[in-house]
This record gives C-alpha cells, sequence and structure tokens, in this order.
C-alpha cells in the first residue's frame, strides 16, 4: 500500500516535470496531431500521381488513345518527350516512367503483327515502378483491345478476375500509414520519454537525492515507467480519436477500447526498454544513441513500413520476439479487420509476457545500478 | 573556434560508448535495414477454396502455385473459414473458383474465379492485385484452355515489353542501400549535433560562451566539425559495407557521391543545430531531432515513394529536408551510374542548406538569450 502511494507522489512528479516542458510538450502534440495528417496525405505507399512521358513515333489514333488512357489520381497527365531525351530524362529522375510507342504501330497491330511497345521505369523508384508498370500494362492492353473490338468485333475473354480487395476496398493509403504512424509515435516516445527521465536525474544528481530518501529503487522505476505510460495513451487515444476519426475520418473498423488495451500492456513493455537503456547509458548523447540503435529498428521492422513476410527469414524470426511486431499485428487486425479478443489473445499474451519478462530485467538492472551509484 | 572543435573532439574520444555507437551504431544500422528494408512482396500466403475441382480449376490453380511469389496454405473450408483467416492475417488473398468452372469454360461460357486481397496493408495488396492479374493472364494464354474454348484464338495484338532501367531484376536492394545511406547520414548526425549543444545549456556550461570573447558562429561550427568528421568515417565505412556486403557497386562518379556527402553531413548537422536552438532540455532535443527526423527520412525523402507524387503537408516537409536532395545523387552515383554534370543540380541544392540552416541556428541562439 505505502509502496502504490509512494509511486503515485513519485508519478504526479515527474507528469510535472513533463508538463513544465513546454518544447517538448509542442513536440507531443506535433507527433500526434500534424505528423499523423502529413502521413496520412502523403500517399507515400500508393500509385499516385506518377510522372509518365510518351515518346510517340506513330502519331496515330491508337497511340493517341493510349496516352490519352493515363488518368489521375494514379498517373499525371502524359507529356510528350523526344525519343532523344529519353536517356537523359531518366537519368535525372524527371520521369518514372515512359512509353515507346514505334512508327507504324497502329497499322501493325491491326494487320496482327504484334510489334512492340516499350515501357522504360524507373526501378529505383522502387514501390511506384512495381506497382505502376502492372498497372501501365493493364492499361495498354485494355486500350489495344478497345481499339481493335471497335475495328473488328473480338470477344471478351472467356474467364473473368473479380479481384475485391478485403477491409480497405479502395486501397486508401492514409488508413494505414495514419494509425502505423501512431504506432511508431508510441514506441519512439515511450522509449525516449521513460529513458530521458531516468537519465536526466542521474546527470542533474537528482537521483541521488531519490535514492537517500526512503523509498525503493522499484518505486523510482515504476513511477517513472506508468507516468510515462499515462501520457502516452491519453496521447496515443486522443490522437486516434480526434484526429484518425475526426479530422481524416478513417473508418475504425474495431473496438478502439481494445486496441487501447493493447496499447497499454505494449507501453509496459516499450517504457522498460528505455529505463533499461538509461541504465546502460551515462549522458543522454548517449541515450540518444542507444535510441536510435533500439528503437528504429523495432518500428521499421516491425512490419509497420514494410510487408513482414518480404524480410530475410532469420530478420523473421528475431523480429517474433519482438513485441513490437505484435503490436502492429493485432493494431491492424483489431482497427483494421474489426478481429475482436478471441482472434488477437494469442498476440496480447506474447506482448504481456516478453513485455513482463523486460520489464523485470529493466528493473533488476535499475536496482543494482542505482545501488552502485548511491 | 578551433579550441571549441578541438574540446568537443577531446570530449568525444573520453566517451568511448558514444563513439563506439556513433561509429558502429550506423554500420550496424545499415546492415539490418539493408537486409531487412525490403518494398519486394513475396513469400505471400493465400489459400484457396476451389468449387469445381476439374481439370480446368486445378490447371488455374497450377498458375498461381507455380508463382514465385506465393505460398499456399491449406485448402480453405467454407467462406466462413475464408472470412476468418483473412481476419486473423493468416492468409494475405484467397482465391474462390465457382462450382461449374470448368464445364463453363468447355461450352465457352463466360465464368468468373473470385479473389479477396487483405487491404490492410494498401501498397501490399496493390501488388498482389499486379500478380494475380499476372496470373490470370498466363491462364488464358494456355493452349490447353484455348484449345477448349474459341477455336484460334488471335496472338496478343502487341507485346508490351516493360523495362525496368537500372536495376533489371527490380530487386529492392540496389534502391535501398543507397537509400539507407542516405539515411544514416541524417539520424545520427543531426542527434549527436543537437544533443551536444543543449547539453550545455542544460548543464550550464555554455555560460562559458557568454563570458569568454568567443562569437556564436565559432562556437557553433567548432561544436560541428568533430561530427562532421564522425559521418564522414561513417560514410566510407557504409560506402565499403555496399560494395563488399550487399554487393551493391559504386557505378557512378565518386567525386559527385563523396562531396555530395560531404555537403550533405554538414547540412544535417545543420539541421541537428537549428532543433537544438529553440530546444531548452535534452529530452525535448532527443525527440525533437528524432522526430523531425525520422518521419521526413523515412516517409517524404524520396525512400519509398518518389517526392514528385507526394501530396500535403507531406511535401513541405519533406523539401525542407536535406535527404530529398542528396538521396537522387546516393541513389544516381551507386545505382544509376550516373556522372558529375548529372547530379551538380542535386549537389547545387545541398548546398544551398549549409548557409541557410547555419544561419537560422545561429539568429535563434542570438535570440534566445534575451
Amino acid at each position: 500500500m505505502r509502496t502504490l502511494s509512494t509511486i503515485l507522489w513519485l508519478g504526479t512528479k515527474e507528469l510535472r516535470s513533463f508538463f513544465q516542458d513546454w518544447v517538448l510538450l509542442g513536440l507531443v502534440a506535433y507527433s500526434f496531431s500534424l505528423a499523423i495528417i502529413a502521413q496520412a496525405q502523403s500517399n507515400a505507399q500508393e500509385l499516385h500521381d506518377a510522372s509518365l512521358a510518351i515518346v510517340d513515333e506513330d502519331h496515330s489514333e491508337l497511340s493517341r488513345r493510349i496516352a490519352h488512357a493515363f488518368l489521375p489520381p494514379y498517373f499525371k497527365p502524359a507529356e510528350r518527350v523526344e525519343e532523344r531525351d529519353v536517356e537523359r530524362l531518366m537519368n535525372v529522375g524527371r520521369y518514372t516512367f515512359i512509353l515507346d510507342i514505334p512508327p507504324n504501330f497502329e497499322r501493325d497491330v491491326l494487320a496482327g503483327r504484334s510489334p512492340a511497345l516499350q515501357v522504360n521505369v524507373d526501378a529505383t523508384a522502387i514501390v511506384q515502378a512495381g506497382i505502376g508498370s502492372s498497372y501501365a500494362q493493364q492499361i495498354i492492353t485494355t486500350e489495344i483491345g478497345d481499339f481493335l473490338s471497335r475495328a473488328e468485333n473480338g470477344s471478351p475473354p472467356l474467364v473473368n478476375l473479380a479481384v475485391r480487395i478485403g477491409f480497405n476496398p479502395n486501397v486508401t493509403t492514409a488508413w494505414f500509414t495514419s494509425v502505423m504512424g501512431i504506432i511508431n509515435n508510441v514506441t519512439m516516445l515511450a522509449i525516449i520519454l521513460a529513458g530521458a527521465a531516468v537519465v536526466r536525474e542521474r546527470e542533474h544528481g537528482t537521483m541521488d537525492h531519490l535514492l537517500v530518501m526512503p523509498i525503493s529503487p522499484f518505486e523510482i522505476a515504476m513511477s517513472k515507467i506508468l507516468a510515462n505510460a499515462l501520457v502516452i495513451s491519453v496521447a496515443a487515444g486522443l490522437s486516434l480519436s480526434v484526429v484518425v476519426r475526426g479530422l481524416l475520418s478513417i473508418p475504425i473498423a474495431g473496438s478502439v477500447p481494445l486496441f487501447m488495451c493493447g496499447v497499454m500492456i505494449y507501453l509496459f513493455f516499450a517504457t522498460a526498454v528505455g529505463v533499461f537503456l538509461a541504465t546502460i547509458a551515462r549522458t543522454m548523447p548517449q541515450l540518444g544513441l542507444l535510441y536510435i540503435l533500439v528503437a528504429i529498428p523495432l518500428n521499421m521492422l516491425s512490419g509497420s513500413n514494410t510487408p513482414l513476410e518480404s524480410m530475410p527469414p532469420f530478420f523473421r524470426t528475431i523480429m517474433q520476439a519482438s513485441p513490437s511486431t505484435h503490436f502492429v499485428s493485432f493494431a491492424q487486425a483489431i482497427l483494421y479487420r474489426g478481429a475482436g479478443f478471441d482472434v488477437v489473445w494469442p498476440r496480447f499474451l506474447a506482448v504481456a509476457l516478453i513485455g513482463g519478462l523486460f520489464l523485470a530485467f529493466g528493473l533488476l538492472r535499475f536496482r543494482s545500478v542505482a545501488a552502485q551509484s548511491a | 573556434m578551433s579550441a571549441y572543435t578541438i574540446r568537443e573532439s577531446l570530449e568525444l574520444l573520453r566517451d568511448p560508448i558514444r563513439l563506439t555507437f556513433a561509429l558502429a551504431g550506423t554500420a550496424f544500422l545499415m546492415l539490418i535495414f539493408g537486409f531487412g528494408i525490403t518494398t519486394d512482396v513475396n513469400s505471400l500466403s493465400f489459400a484457396v477454396l476451389d468449387r469445381d475441382n476439374t481439370f480446368e480449376s486445378r490447371a488455374y490453380l497450377e498458375e498461381l502455385r507455380g508463382s514465385p511469389y506465393f505460398v499456399e496454405q491449406t485448402p480453405l473450408k467454407d467462406a466462413q473459414d475464408l472470412q476468418d483467416r483473412l481476419k486473423s492475417g493468416k492468409v494475405t488473398a484467397t482465391i474462390e473458383i465457382p462450382p461449374g468452372f470448368g464445364r463453363d469454360i468447355k461450352r465457352g461460357r463466360p465464368t468468373e474465379v473470385a479473389a479477396w486481397i487483405d487491404g490492410a496493408m494498401p501498397f501490399r495488396a496493390e501488388t498482389i492485385h499486379g500478380y494475380l492479374q499476372g496470373v490470370h493472364q498466363q491462364f488464358l494464354a494456355d493452349p490447353a484452355i484455348r484449345g477448349n474454348g474459341a477455336a484460334d484464338a488471335p496472338p496478343s495484338p502487341a507485346d508490351i515489353e516493360i523495362r525496368f532501367r537500372y536495376n533489371q531484376d527490380f530487386d529492392s536492394i540496389y534502391a535501398m542501400v543507397p537509400s539507407q545511406i542516405a539515411m544514416q547520414l541524417a539520424l545520427i548526425p543531426a542527434i549527436l549535433m543537437a544533443l551536444a549543444i543543449v547539453r550545455e545549456k542544460e548543464l550550464g556550461s555554455i555560460v562559458n560562451l557568454y563570458v569568454t570573447p568567443v562569437t556564436r558562429l565559432e562556437f557553433l561550427l567548432g561544436k560541428q566539425i568533430p561530427y562532421v568528421a564522425v559521418a564522414t568515417i561513417n560514410f566510407a565505412v557504409m560506402l565499403l559495407m555496399s560494395a563488399f556486403i550487399f554487393h551493391v557497386p559504386l557505378k557512378g562518379s565518386f567525386l559527385a557521391l563523396a562531396l555530395g556527402s560531404l555537403i550533405y553531413v554538414a547540412a544535417t548537422t545543420g539541421y541537428g543545430m537549428v532543433v537544438s536552438a529553440f530546444t531548452k532540455t535534452q529530452i525535448a532535443a532527443l525527440f525533437g531531432t528524432a522526430i523531425l527526423t525520422v518521419l521526413p527520412a523515412t516517409m517524404f525523402a524520396g525512400m519509398l515513394t518518389p517526392v514528385s507524387s507526394l501530396t500535403g503537408i507531406g511535401v513541405v516537409l519533406g523539401r525542407l529536408f536535406p535527404m530529398t536532395y542528396f538521396l537522387p545523387v546516393s541513389v544516381g552515383a551507386l545505382t544509376k551510374g550516373l556522372d558529375f554534370t548529372d547530379l551538380s543540380g542535386h549537389l547545387l541544392a545541398l548546398a544551398a542548406f549549409v548557409p541557410a540552416l547555419t544561419l537560422l541556428s545561429l539568429l535563434l541562439l542570438r535570440a534566445q538569450e534575451k
């Protein structure tokens, strides 16, 4: 009981020092509002406004039709360029796609000679190049098909492929990036705030003050973990309900309370990582470096940015041990696919178990390091 | 100024943890991200619901199984199973073949295959969509199917050649490794720089600056030089790693790349300097630099999406971030094999950042003391 009240009081102290730093407060607000909106608007992972140019050496009706078939929002209107400029334009990265329609293309198509049409793709713009080239192929095929069927009454293909995209029918990237932005922020903030709270005490020498008081290192560490976890869960909850749902009007399929439960479980892990790192680092610059080495891989490889399946098997196995992977996975299941507790409980359990282990480890280390310096 | 440089260098050298992490850390991250971040979409799990089970339906599924991108899971039992497995994320795509599929093909009646794709990750969904279309076209072109249906099908009207320039196999490592060099040179130098300055403020040793006849410019530049030096070593290490570990050799101008990266690290440390000028505590500086660099670096600088396709606030954030201009240099020199003149435009834009950022942090530092 006494421990609880001590933790509570130390926690309020922690919160006070947090609210006194206006710049820090502003940065947290920014990262959960404006930064989320910016990510939602960025269309970072879909084909959007891809730049396209056409070398039209045919000047026929068909070539004009193909040029006009590339439409926004996927492609910018096609610009005409000369053949001799292709090399240079590709080099400076002016266009991601350059189509080359050879002379007599229409005539050869009509005569059934199957002429070649070249699509040059800047393969260094990987996401766009991949999706865009299959779009381009389809657009051109359809356009030629239409042209031919008008000319000679061709028949439609025998088997049709009806593709439906589940949970996000229009494949809107904002749905994905906004929520993943919140998730990345949670990891980042939790580690920095909790870690920095410990290191600051040490650098200012106030850690000694705390240690000579009749309170245990366990209470100190727990108060920091709880206070910072509280700040972050409030920020994440507000961000999800006000920014994502309200301002960006992104529908959330599943239960927000369930997701917030998951966030809190996860926060125990993330703040414990912060405290643990703080026991290794003696100064803030050291903590900054450690943070980068730990937090950024946790985020970037968790599946919140790039698909998990495509990573080398070795990494995939390691990342299964990271709660951030499970966090991303249950967040996607709850928020996009509307999964209930019956589906996500193994993930919750995994986060709780690994998080609990880490918490115990962090606290243990904190105690021994604190004892040394005292 | 040189006094400050020496002092800061000494501080750095006497802090083995910081120095080791600053040097080895970038190499470590490069290793992880170079292999770990990939936008190649493969090993996708799919499951089928074959309600027909005839020669034709099996032929269709064979096409899918033959594709290197897909890994098959146990077949689906029914429509409920399909929804459940999609929901839990155990499969990312499902294929359903209707009853009477084979019969309809034989009689020449149009029929339809239904595919569901998990849209939780939009870019992956789009890519799967493209793959499925490709498999579908292959099936349509299969002579065994055609022979049964319409008699002599005409040859395809045109041959669409997709040429992936600079990266024939379309392997994301060739774009990712140069991007990682750009990203690593943005993160760690900026954070170290910001902390180096705010540290003095928080611990009070900045008073030395106020009481000695050192100008602010000398103070800032003196602090910056050691970090530029560290970052330059990082660059050299990463360049070697890209050639020998990732087998992404330098194809273009070394001079342009080296010069570019020197200007670039001067700019990214400058970026950290600006952040440090308006923060008072190290926590705020650490967090501020982290969110102000990580987000633009991963999202808005052109690493995954060309900057020309961005919309909204992202454009502004991207344009104001030095990495946006270094990325074309790094990718251009390493993967595209460009020479100095091709890259000079980007180099000039990059160079403009250095005085601009220095001036800005000078003004902010001055404003602070009043």
